[in-house]
């Protein structure tokens, strides 16, 4: 087990260097340089040349970079050129935000796409299967950002159940509720599809005719027999749901203006303030490799037949 | 029964994903509005049978912007999805064709993308080319530079279970060169499920071009977006200030998203069941 651990985890350092790559190629190699982005529009070429020479963008690509590395692998990802603040302070006084948010539209993906992909299952073909697909398709349609909307509007404004903004800190824990509806739709619906079909492929097999046979009550067969089995293919599209949970907050967040790192994120970009996107977009890079890590350790550690 | 259920499925979301085609690029000529055409005394009047869905706050005919929008999302998925088709396939049959290093590169490329959250690199890709491409020629770029991924880890799988096949091999004891096998032989073959990645993409791309808008980062003014009017205008949904503006680009957005979402999974259901379990997670 703990070779595999091990194992796993030197996969992910080649991926991580990728990454790494990537985010410095998007953020320094383009034409366009970054001073002169961040400048916007109005050209000024003595300012553009400070700028460049401050931030080392007038040397060799392969120096930059590993100037870049070497700093980020400190977690120095450099400062704010909007507000001067350290990047990498910033965006982690937001992540507890972010990760409630998660955390909440996970759970609730979790607590409402099973069961209906469960029954789904058990009932196909009947009403209720035919409704929860067609719920399902339509949570995989809907722009997580008009959902939101509309879900404001309806339970915020119209209704007046939930509060229409802010944090848990000033509006309690009802400030979480619509949030995390808007952000756990798309992974519930993925969540109901899979869960259903993956039922149905276990319910199929000889072992479970084998415990009906057995006389076992419905509920040992489908829990205990079918469910277990079903379990690792949803399992594993938590992983997939994670990363769009992560851009989805992106949304969602703004339009509840949750202080999480969607936020900050967006208005990074709103100001042009490449370090701290630059910054955003490598964090949520490596959160994904990390989660995905240890997903698929748990996935082993769920199910021993699983190799590698 | 289910073969039925399916083939209804395919044909709800032909039937929707065609209405909007024609709409979108039929609809700007029959109206006797234009989409930039102000007429300030007319501003926020609801809708009505003068206009379908209203007017925004400018007099401007809300429901030929909204199929004018349709036309930029159109375009942003045919172009996306072809850029993503040129990268994902060649690198996929590499891959899935010769194995070894090859295939080590190309895994290793695709997992670095497949590393950041799909709508998180088409907004990074974006900003990065910020000076070089007009907003639009950059949104098609950026959606076809993150969707090939899927497209070749579809590709090289079923490049590894085709090139098994006997008559691979016959084309191989023939002497044929490897692009012509690769070309005439594997890629023919696996036309389906790559017509279903890109039935399916094209819905992710029109969803990114929305969402880009939305942040400010797609098409820019005067030209309509359904991303940007939903941006611009979703507060009037919550004032009643004229919530037409916002509410029906949205309602665009999900009908085109399920048209396209019905006829890809019920292309997939029905012509290639595996497939399933490669797409679904990743969505």
């Amino acid at each position: 087990m703990f070779a595999y651990i091990f194992n796993r985890s030197l996969h992910t350092i080649p991926v991580l260097v990728g990454v790494s790559m990537l985010t410095f190629l998007l953020f320094h190699a383009i034409p366009g340089d970054p001073a002169r982005m961040m400048l916007g529009m109005r050209p000024d070429v003595t300012t553009i040349e400070q700028l460049r020479k401050q931030w080392g963008y007038d040397q060799p690509m392969y120096i930059q970079y590993w100037r870049f590395m070497k700093k980020a692998v400190t977690g120095d990802l450099g400062r704010s050129t909007y507000s001067n603040r350290e990047v990498t302070p910033t965006i982690l006084s937001k992540a507890p935000a972010t990760a409630i948010l998660a955390l909440a539209a996970m759970a609730f993906a979790v607590v409402v796409g099973l069961p209906a992909g469960v029954l789904s299952a058990l009932k196909r073909n009947s009403w209720i299967d035919f409704s929860s697909m067609m719920g399902a398709l339509f949570g995989l349609s809907i722009p997580i950002f008009f959902l939101a909307i509309i879900l404001l509007w309806v339970f915020g404004y119209e209704l007046k159940w939930f509060p229409l903004s802010g944090y848990i800190d000033r509006n309690g824990w009802a400030a979480l509720i619509l949030p995390a509806i808007a952000l756990g739709t798309r992974p519930l619906a993925i969540m109901a599809r899979l869960t259903r079909s993956s039922m149905l492929e276990v319910l199929r097999k000889d072992y479970i005719l084998t415990s009906r046979a057995k006389g076992q009550c419905e509920w040992v067969v489908v829990f205990k027999h079918a469910f277990r089995n079903a379990f690792n293919p949803v399992f594993t599209a938590l992983t997939g749901s994670m990363a769009s949970l992560l851009v989805g907050s992106f949304f969602v967040e703004i339009i509840f203006q949750w202080p999480g790192i969607g936020q900050l994120a967006i208005h990074a970009i709103q100001q042009r303030d490449l370090p701290m996107i630059q910054g955003t977009v490598l964090f949520a890079a490596v959160i994904f490799v990390i989660i995905n890590l240890l997903v698929d350790i748990g996935y082993r550690i769920l199910d021993p037949r699983v190799k590698l | 029964m289910k073969t039925l259920f399916r083939q209804k499925m395919v044909f709800a979301g032909a039937l929707i994903t065609l209405t909007l085609v024609l709409v979108s690029f039929l609809g700007p000529l029959i109206s006797p509005h234009s989409f930039d055409e102000q007429t300030l005394s007319n501003a926020l009047s609801a809708p009505s049978l003068t206009h379908w869905m209203g007017t925004d706050n400018f007099g401007r005919d809300v429901l030929v912007r909204v199929m004018e929008g349709g036309r930029v999302s159109l375009f942003v998925g045919v172009i996306s999805q072809s850029i993503a088709l040129l990268i994902g396939i060649p690198l996929g049959c590499l891959a899935g064709y010769f194995r070894g290093w090859t295939d080590a590169a190309v895994m290793w490329l695709i997992n670095v993308f497949w590393s950041f959250p799909y709508l998180l690199l088409v907004m990074a890709m974006n900003i990065a080319m910020a000076d070089m491409f007009p907003s639009i020629v950059r949104v098609f770029i950026a959606v076809g530079l993150v969707s090939w991924v899927l497209v070749a880890r579809i590709v090289r799988g079923q490049v590894l279970s085709v090139k098994e096949n006997a008559y691979i091999e016959a084309a191989r004891a023939f002497g044929f060169s490897t692009p012509r096998i690769l070309f005439r032989h594997v890629v023919p073959n696996i036309i389906t499920p790559i017509f279903v990645v890109v039935t399916l993409g094209f819905a992710e791309a029109i969803i990114a071009e929305a969402a880009l808008s939305f942040l400010g980062l797609g098409v820019e003014p005067p030209n309509p977006s359904w991303g940007r009017m939903i941006s611009e205008h979703y507060g009037r949904i919550f004032f009643a200030q004229g919530w037409w503006i916002a509410f029906f680009p949205g309602i665009a957005i999900m009908a085109a998203v399920l048209g396209l979402n019905l006829l890809g999974d019920g292309l997939r259901d029905f012509l290639d069941p595996h497939l399933k379990d490669e797409l679904e997670g990743v969505r």
